[in-house]
């Protein structure tokens, strides 16, 4: 499941032991166990952020959801899998409950963003530095004015790069589902793109 | 591929490049804190056991008696129904002066 994933297997953790210890009510293994598990916990607090929310916040959320739920692992898929879709729904409750999507007006573009689209448009080959945070952040505002789960998956499928099956095994969802929501919501993407572009033209 | 389809793929292309934000370090303290806030929870979480284990006992012991009074009133159905007898009894009772 990407970089944090496989960093999270290479650290000499045994899981199942650990899991034995947290359910015996060991705190020593509590910590170790979120001390494993953060790189993987605030990747994802991060990348689905909802405003307003404080990143450490919503990963203490996280973890003392899956505390929570530990009685209910059965260990019929990899334990960081099963924590990720826990985040990623925390993730999605929260982005669900902020409710409103502000619309995204030319106007509301820092000068970065601003220079990012222009060079966007103006086919520069070899973005500058600050063109490439500002690309960042647009596509952050863009992504604002999205659904919860089209969000998801734009972040997960054009920004982190994730295959289907890595998606699938932090949503739980199915691959045709996948699909299909990430065709909705990249044509989401695209009309809020054309709209900003129209309007810088105006 | 039209321009604008283009353009976005640029424009996730450059995003991508954009460093992340490094520092997966465990702020300090942090682990302590959510194990001391899990074991604040602990007690409402075992409340919250024995409640759902108590709702399962209830529900399995409502559907017991249920299965009880069906087979019960299945097997005693005639008897329960219309007692004929009874009402035999009754009219020769009453048609004898």
């Amino acid at each position: 499941m990407g970089v944090v994933a496989d960093s999270i297997e290479e650290t000499k953790l045994d899981v199942a032991d650990c899991l034995r210890s947290v359910r015996r009510n060991d705190q020593a293994a509590a910590r170790a166990l979120v001390e494993h598990l953060y790189p993987l916990v605030i990747k994802i607090a991060r990348s689905n952020l909802p405003r307003r929310v404080a990143e450490e916040d919503l990963a203490q959320e996280i973890f003392m959801k899956m505390f929570a739920k530990l009685e209910q692992y059965r260990g019929d898929l990899p334990f960081a899998h099963w924590v990720s879709r826990i985040a990623v729904n925390t993730c999605l409750n929260h982005l669900r409950a902020q409710r409103s999507r502000p619309e995204m007006r030319w106007a509301d573009l820092s000068e970065e963003e601003a220079g990012a689209l222009d060079a966007v448009m103006s086919s520069a080959e070899e973005p500058h530095p600050a063109q490439v945070l500002g690309a960042r952040e647009l596509v952050g505002k863009l992504m604002d004015t999205l659904q919860p789960k089209d969000r998801l998956i734009i972040q997960m499928l054009d920004l982190e790069d994730r295959s289907v099956s890595e998606i699938r095994a932090m949503t739980g969802w199915m691959p045709s589902l996948i699909r299909v929501r990430a065709f909705r919501a990249r044509r989401k993407m695209r009309d809020a793109f054309a709209r900003l572009k129209k309007e810088e033209r105006v | 591929m039209n321009e604008l389809e283009r353009q976005l793929n640029r424009l996730f292309h450059w995003a991508r490049r954009a460093p992340e934000r490094e520092t997966a370090a465990l702020p300090y303290g942090f682990a302590t804190r959510v194990v001391a806030q899990w074991q604040a929870a602990r007690p409402e979480l075992v409340a919250a056991l024995w409640e759902r284990l108590a709702c399962r006992a209830a529900f399995a012991a409502g559907l017991v008696l249920l299965i009880g009074a069906a087979s019960y009133f299945a097997a005693n159905w005639h008897e329960v129904a219309y007692d004929y007898n009874l009402n035999y009894s009754a009219m020769e009772i009453a048609s004898v002066p």
